[in-house]
């Protein structure tokens, strides 16, 4: 669950260093940008906490409240959905399992891409060129076929391990633009004085880059990730909606969208609650990405 | 240039080796098998079906017949429809997934490229601000949020277009509108932001303000002198986006109940239509491979730096 701080994580940098100081301080004159790390903080805080705090239970039935319009009734304030279970305890959870895989997704993609990135950056020569040929070839495969396979393929009875399996799965797809960045920046790190200063000291290969060069690529990353998430959502959302994401009774945002269209003539509460909580989701870190990206590489991207 | 064209598509040829085999033995994984179905049947059929379509060979032996079949353009009987072929079953579908790939693809081009021209040419104006707020909003909502409120709007509350479906007695364009619209909107975002950084970018560079100094028409810049460098992250972009509204598809089609390619897909791979699936990944990893490529051409066309590598 600590994965979930991994949207906020740029805000607390190491302690002197320079680049992190400056980003902080570009980050906080953007207003907008400010707001929505507010706003994301408040959402992981609502996903965490809310689940536990919240006085329905999210798979409760109540057989005599099916498809009950929002009401301060037994504080069933978004209504319930049509088999009787309370929309904010639903939304709750769903909030949650759509910020987990977004965050734990992210984090396989991180692993993965900038492990990868760095050493075949790091590397050169006949190594990276065959890691990164390696990437193009995986580029040409269209994963999202994969993912739906592997979805359809492999169903857990357990549903915490199948939620396991779609963040893997979707993680272990996103992690090649993740390798192409961080081996960019590797290739114009490997010739920079502090590197040869690691080298004289005796560092082995493998700690320059893991203690040296990855520390470096951090920038990038970061607003990678944050810009990844929503990304990864919708790619849940997406495998939800062709019946192939979180099993019942739990359920993820782009779930309750599904279950909401279907239900939209009965019970359009189902589909508005959920549909603006993914738009304020999606909105906040997309912004915060922005603003992010804004705040560490003020050279590039999005110039404002 | 026709060289590496050609490099590259036979640099291609291990890529869908690779698609083809891993496919082939995820499939296989897979518990439960076409004819798995609720009520058992008995062993001498089951065992009768498998020798029919070759499931009692080794694996290795099915694999290989697999490709052999490939190599003869043959992909194979559907194992679930069991009176039609699987190249039968993409030929039904793929006229109405071409249709809407390409018409999305086409209005998500014109009108993301065109929104983000106005926010570059109008920067940090009102236009700007309304395009790329409109341009975050459309990357926040996607298909399947805005699809059943299109057809809520425009179908039941306005009765301006049909919600779903592809015909009422013969094919009518109407029926596509809304589906195209909504399939396009991310990727009009998408677009209108990648113009919109680039045109800046390209607004900057020495050869704008060359041609500003000696007196030409802002217009004659702009479409002369920015456009052609500006578009060159847009092309980069076309592959990628082509992958993506590939997936789409497979929402839309659902959606508004189009009987495309994407529709089949999804209920083929729980299903376990093994050579459906097969057939459907095979046919648009070729598609993404030969756009990639296209896209790649297109780029070197536009800019000569890419040539000499």
């Amino acid at each position: 669950m600590t994965d979930l701080s991994i949207a906020a994580a740029p805000s607390q940098p190491a302690k002197g260093r320079s680049l992190w100081e400056d980003a902080r301080r570009r980050l906080a004159r953007n207003p907008a940008a400010m707001i929505s790390l507010y706003a994301t903080a408040f959402l992981v805080l609502l996903a965490i906490f809310g689940p536990l705090l919240w006085v329905h239970q999210y798979d409760t039935i109540y057989p005599d409240r099916v498809a009950l319009a929002p009401t301060f009734e037994h504080l069933h304030l978004l209504g319930a959905d049509t088999v009787g279970r309370d929309m904010v305890a639903r939304l709750l959870v769903g909030l949650r399992v759509s910020l987990l895989v977004g965050a734990a997704a992210t984090l396989v993609a991180l692993t993965i891409g900038v492990a990868y990135g760095a050493i075949a950056g790091f590397a050169g020569g006949w190594l990276d060129e065959a890691m990164m040929r390696i990437v193009d070839v995986l580029y040409a495969i269209p994963f999202v076929f994969f993912v739906i396979v592997l979805m359809s393929v492999v169903q857990l009875r357990d549903p915490l391990a199948n939620l396991l399996l779609i963040f893997m799965a979707i993680g272990a797809v996103e992690w090649l633009t993740m390798a192409r960045i961080v081996r960019g920046q590797t290739l114009s790190l490997r010739r920079k004085e502090f590197v040869d200063a690691a080298r004289a000291a005796g560092a082995s290969p493998l700690q320059i880059v893991f203690r040296h060069i990855v520390p470096n690529v951090m920038g990038p990353v970061a607003v990678f990730a944050t810009l990844n998430i929503p990304v990864i959502i919708l790619t849940e959302s997406f495998l939800s909606f062709i019946g192939l994401g979180v099993q019942e009774p739990l359920t993820s945002l782009g779930k309750l969208i599904k279950e909401g269209a279907d239900q939209m003539m009965v019970a359009p509460w189902m589909l508005v609650s959920p549909a603006l909580a993914m738009l304020v989701t999606l909105l906040a870190l997309n912004v915060l990405g922005d603003g992010l990206r804004d705040a560490l590489d003020p050279n590039e991207g999005n110039r404002r | 240039m026709l060289g590496q064209a050609f490099r590259r598509l036979l640099f291609a040829i291990p890529t869908l080796l690779c698609i083809v085999v891993g496919a082939f033995l995820l499939m296989r994984a897979a518990p439960g098998g076409p004819f798995t179905e609720e009520r058992q049947l008995p062993a001498a059929i089951e065992a009768r079906l498998d020798a029919a379509y070759g499931f009692d060979k080794p694996i290795g032996q099915q694999l290989a017949d697999y490709i052999g079949g490939l190599l003869r353009a043959d992909l194979g009987p559907s194992m679930v429809y069991k009176d039609k072929d699987v190249a039968d079953i993409l030929a039904e579908g793929a006229p109405t997934s071409a249709l809407l790939g390409i018409g999305a693809m086409s209005v998500a081009l014109l009108v993301g490229g065109a929104l983000g021209m106005v926010a570059a040419t109008r920067r940090n104006r009102v236009q700007d601000y309304l395009v790329m707020a409109l341009a975050i909003l459309g990357m926040c909502l996607p298909p399947l949020v805005i699809g059943p409120l299109m057809q809520l709007l425009f179908g039941l509350e306005w009765g301006l277009l049909p919600t779903s479906g592809l015909y009422r007695d013969e094919f009518q364009i109407q029926y596509l509108v809304l589906p195209i619209l909504t399939l396009s909107l991310p990727f009009i975002a998408i677009i209108s932001r990648l113009m919109r950084a680039s045109m800046i970018e390209a607004l900057r560079s020495d050869a704008v303000r060359t041609a500003r100094a000696k007196g030409m028409p802002e217009a004659q810049v702009v479409w002369r002198h920015a456009l052609p460098v500006a578009l060159l992250p847009v092309v980069s972009y076309l592959a990628p986006a082509l992958v993506g509204v590939m997936a789409g598809s497979f929402v839309i089609e659902t959606v508004f109940q189009l009987p495309g390619i994407g529709k089949q897909f999804v209920l083929a791979a729980s299903q376990r239509d093994y050579t459906l699936v097969m057939g459907v990944v095979l046919v648009y990893s070729l598609l993404i491979i030969l756009f990639n490529l296209a896209a790649d051409l297109i780029y070197r066309v536009l800019d000569p730096r890419a040539r000499t590598p």
